[in-house]
């Protein structure tokens, strides 16, 4: 997640981030007026496990505007805003156990295009040389592609 | 498809080092709230948690007028 923290007018950031199924990431801020910042993210996402099996594989790209402002000389506020999009191309092996529904297992396979809307608030400490901050994204995520999945003994479609 | 998923997301996020490029370690954890499921009467289709290692640049120098 993009986390900017910023606090002055002309404040350039750009960063890239890594996890542990070497997903990559690149955010990037710019603070174009005195309470005002642009912003854009980016995500690549691919992660394979063999048991159960799972595929997948997303970019997911996003770009928006916001308000910051500083809480005495450390502390940061913003408010963040934006729009995204991306594509998913996955396969994931799900083993369903459900009250009331007979076991079973599921291969979805979905290959779709990603819209995304988001909001975002964080607050945090910002210094010469230590940050610290606390993000929180809503984030309305609408797919418009192919779904499919296919049961043990049966093959539907669901949506 | 079609549809939505409606997802919270909140992170920790930690930076330290030099003045303008800082060592950066973010912990999340991804929610879906409403929308899209695994199947009929079964889970959502997006819940996850992950912990990122990265690097951010600062490009911004504070001008201090001269006297």
């Amino acid at each position: 997640m993009n986390i900017p923290l910023m606090g002055n007018k002309n404040e350039i950031k750009a960063d890239v981030n890594i996890d542990l199924n070497s997903d990559l990431g690149l955010n990037a801020s710019y603070a174009i007026g005195k309470n005002f910042l642009l912003y854009a993210d980016g995500l690549k996402i691919h992660s394979y496990t063999s048991d159960p099996y799972s595929n997948i594989n997303e970019v997911l790209g996003h770009v928006g505007a916001g308000y910051y402002t500083r809480i005495g000389n450390h502390g940061r506020f913003e408010f963040l805003g934006g729009g995204g999009y991306g594509t998913t191309n996955s396969t994931i092996v799900n083993h369903l156990w459900g009250f009331g529904e007979p076991p079973s297992i599921e291969t979805l396979n979905i290959s779709s295009r990603l819209y995304s809307l988001s909001a975002q608030v964080d607050i945090g400490f910002a210094s010469r040389y230590f940050d610290c901050g606390l993000g929180l994204r809503l984030t309305d995520l609408m797919p418009s592609g192919n779904y499919t999945a296919i049961y043990t003994d049966t093959a539907k479609k669901i949506f | 498809m079609t549809g939505h998923a409606l997802l919270l997301e909140p992170a920790l996020m930690i930076a330290a080092g030099p003045e303008n490029v800082k060592f950066t370690v973010q912990y999340g954890l991804l929610y879906q709230l409403d929308g899209l499921r695994v199947a009929p009467n079964y889970g959502p289709l997006y819940e996850d948690g992950f912990i990122t290692v990265g690097l951010t640049l600062n490009l911004f120098r504070e001008y201090i007028p001269k006297n």
